[in-house]
């Protein structure tokens, strides 16, 4: 029998480090904010034991104690520390991320955030004292009891939030689920391909819920957690016939849908780092338009977790040595977690996320190359620029040009004539917190025969029989206008992405053909705060092309 | 992420040097290195076990032994052998019975019981007082305890000592009680100690 034992020893079997984040997310015609609490607990959970109402009813006895405390004085037995039910909790904290940690980007800067009523290396002390009437009510009910100690956590940075939520409103429901859904499975694929027809023409409401992997605080404290969202609940101001919701991949339907309360419910789903919880209304563009307000709520965990990086170091009884810690497992019976609740709530006005001003800038970049080549140099310059290509299409048939003789061009998509097809790409750049980048890129030109090109060298002959031939066609072999169209929330972004595209494609480490003492290009700054035109003036200014190729094949 | 990080991360620190915390001080919950602990066996400080030490004990010295003294023994083979050693009787007999009487009360009066539900279940338990971390400060305030536990083991094991040179130099058995008194003194030490101070945890 376990008597020498202290009672919080015996009857403790859970302590668990729980940090609550309360998340508000309001777009709406008149605002656009979202803001967050924090705060935290460390809890243990105590189930008493058999003992330790006999403690309490029947105290230990003496001869002596009966003689000396006569007068109901109970001191002797009953001195301090009996039955030991305090609890210390040893936890300690990493300190804050200062800016000049290594293995930080540039961009990541740490706010410092500060913990109210918990050390940083330290212990917190729980009493966790029953009453005898207690302790016989808790064995016959079968109830544990909570000690808590509470903790406030002021000006918690949002940047290090374990989350990010977004609230979109997408008017291509096809494109959307192509895009967000599509995975390396093949199978799944063809089922998202089906999916994705089945909406063509509307619209979707998203809400997502990012668990993004680069939270450094939990890097550091060595969480691998993973995220559970519980019950997400939708509720609507209206709704309408032909609405739909869609489910997890996996999942035949994780969702209820109630149209008499107007509201879905979608139930629990996990996700590891990385990866995005998505819940999607499907209906008409029109029709989510006129939805009203559409408020959410749900409620979610990550396992392993906490936001200030407080770990629990091990946990001792009055007697100072420790009973748990987390080398060694002295006690089987004991569970020490780590724990952060999520509990959000949603304010969505679709007609206001409609008017998201989305920016919009467009560059252009003149190249000489021939629309292929220029499209699979466009192609590496977004690999190597981390873009993701979320889908590609090489140009192809092309046409000759009208009145030009052996000159073949491919136009733009919007010139419908003939079958001649622009290469096409469609790539997203992240810029961590700053956003995402979507961009379309168009590959169009014109150029000269292969086949003429290498009949005209066939001539041994002098330039001037070259250059005559090329006149009929063209200056050079090839030119290429790549028409990038950046979207996102910032013009700054959309800037920066197309001159990315064109520093790639106009030399800076880039083009073969580029001559090192010609600038590699010149920028006509006929840039319009929201639309920047980007036009730059090719580099490969090339009088003869054979030649060229020639001091090119050397370098 | 460097060294320095992972290795605080990983322990609780003492506060004095920055070492791992191999306990927190039973009072105040400061975490302490081995260096920086001090052990204190606390008299005010309950903790019981299931031990029959005591009670065998006063068992033996309240009732074998009178037992075998009066009983099994005749007190004339006392008196042989006292005139042989002493050339008179002493009383060594009646010292020997209050020795054995006296360290078994005292045994008695160390031996804690607890009932339970049933007559059966109940329970003979040795109160010890266990070894608590104490950081320097919270050690430092014992001071009155730990003089009060020195003096009385100082004491008891005085009279335990000076109970068989008494009977010599004195020519006197029933001296030998002091032996007796000393095992007493020495069982309820804590309890003495508890009594006096009190059951607070502060010697103040």
């Amino acid at each position: 029998m376990a008597v020498d034992l202290s009672e919080i020893r015996r009857n403790l079997f859970e302590v668990e480090l729980l940090e609550r984040l309360n998340l508000k997310f309001n777009i709406t015609a008149d605002e656009y904010k979202s803001s967050h609490s924090v705060d935290g607990k460390v809890r243990g959970k105590i189930d008493p034991d058999n003992n330790a109402k006999r403690d309490r009813v029947n105290p230990p006895v003496s001869l002596l104690e009966r003689l000396t405390s006569a007068n109901g004085d109970r001191s002797l037995a009953l001195a301090s520390g009996y039955p030991q039910t305090d609890l210390f909790v040893a936890l300690s904290r990493l300190p804050p991320l200062s800016q000049g940690d290594e293995a930080h980007q540039d961009n990541v800067t740490t706010q410092r955030f500060s913990v109210e009523g918990l050390p940083e290396n330290g212990t917190v002390q729980l009493e966790g004292d029953w009453s005898a009437t207690e302790i016989d009510q808790a064995l016959q009910d079968d109830e544990i009891a909570y000690v808590e100690h509470e903790y406030d956590i002021v000006d918690f940075p949002s940047d290090q939030l374990p989350v990010v939520i977004r609230a979109d409103l997408h008017r291509d429901a096809r494109k959307y689920i192509e895009n967000k859904l599509s995975v390396k499975d093949v199978t799944i694929n063809r089922d998202i391909e089906e999916l994705a027809r089945r909406f063509e023409g509307q619209g979707v409401l998203s809400i997502e819920i990012e668990f993004p992997s680069d939270a450094p605080e939990a890097e550091r404290a060595g969480g691998t957690g993973q995220l559970t969202i519980n019950n997400f609940r939708l509720d609507m101001d209206s709704t309408f016939n032909d609405i739909s919701f869609l489910a997890d991949q996996k999942e035949a339907a994780d969702y209820t849908y109630n149209p008499e309360k107007k509201r879905v419910e979608w139930r629990g789903r996990s996700i590891t780092k990385g990866d995005t919880l998505r819940y999607d209304v499907l209906g008409p563009v029109k029709e989510l338009l006129g939805l009203g307000d559409v408020s959410a709520t749900f409620r979610g965990q990550i396992e392993n977790h906490t936001l200030t990086g407080t770990m629990i170091r091990g946990l001792y009884d009055r007697t100072g040595t420790p009973f748990w810690t987390p080398d060694s497992s002295t006690n089987g019976n004991l569970s020490v977690s780590h724990q952060v609740r999520i509990r959000g709530k949603l304010q969505v006005d679709p007609a206001a996320l409609a008017g998201d001003t989305r920016e919009v800038t467009t560059g252009k970049v003149t190249v000489n190359d021939r629309p292929s080549e220029a499209f699979d140099r466009v192609e590496t310059v977004c690999r190597r620029e981390a873009m993701t290509i979320l889908s590609i299409d090489p140009p192809a048939h092309p046409e000759p040009a009208p009145n030009r003789d052996g000159v073949f061009q491919i136009t733009g998509s919007e010139n419908e004539k003939g079958d001649d097809q622009p290469g096409q790409l469609e790539v997203k750049r992240e810029y961590g917190d700053e956003g995402v980048v979507y961009a379309e890129i168009e590959v169009t030109g014109e150029f000269t025969s292969m086949t003429e090109q290498s009949e005209v060298s066939s001539f041994d002959e002098s330039k001037d029989r070259l250059v005559r031939s090329d006149e009929g066609g063209l200056e050079t072999r090839g030119k290429s206008d790549v028409e990038v169209r950046a979207r996102s929330a910032s013009s700054e972004l959309n800037s920066d992405l197309i001159s990315k595209i064109k520093e790639g494609l106009t030399g800076v480490g880039g083009g073969r053909r580029t001559r090192p003492n010609e600038p590699a290009f010149e920028e006509q700054a006929n840039k319009t705060a929201d639309a920047p035109e980007l036009d730059s003036e090719p580099a490969e200014r090339l009088e003869d092309s054979s030649e060229s190729f020639d001091g090119g094949d050397d370098r | 992420m460097s060294d320095r990080v992972k290795k605080t991360s990983r322990h609780l620190t003492c506060e004095h040097d920055g070492d791992p915390a191999t306990a927190v001080c039973g009072e105040c919950g400061k975490p302490l290195c081995e260096d920086h602990e001090r052990t204190l066996t606390d008299p005010l400080f309950s903790q019981y076990e299931n031990d029959y030490t005591h009670l065998l004990l006063g068992i033996v010295g309240f009732v074998v032994v009178p037992a075998v003294l009066l009983g099994v023994v005749d007190a004339s083979l006392f008196a042989d052998v006292e005139r042989q050693l002493f050339d008179q009787t002493i009383g060594l007999h009646t010292g020997l019975l209050l020795t054995g009487v006296l360290t078994g009360f005292g045994g008695l009066l160390a031996t804690w019981f607890q009932s339970g539900d049933q007559k059966t279940s109940a329970r003979v338990l040795t109160r010890n007082p266990p070894e608590r971390a104490l950081c320097e400060e919270c050690y430092q305030s014992t001071s009155l305890r730990r003089l009060l536990s020195v003096a009385l083991v100082g004491l008891g094991a005085l009279l335990i000592l000076a109970g068989p040179i008494l009977v010599v130099q004195a020519g006197n058995g029933g001296l030998l009680a002091l032996s007796g008194l000393g095992a007493i003194v020495y069982y309820l030490r804590h309890d003495a100690v508890l009594y006096t101070l009190g059951p607070s945890n502060s010697d103040t």
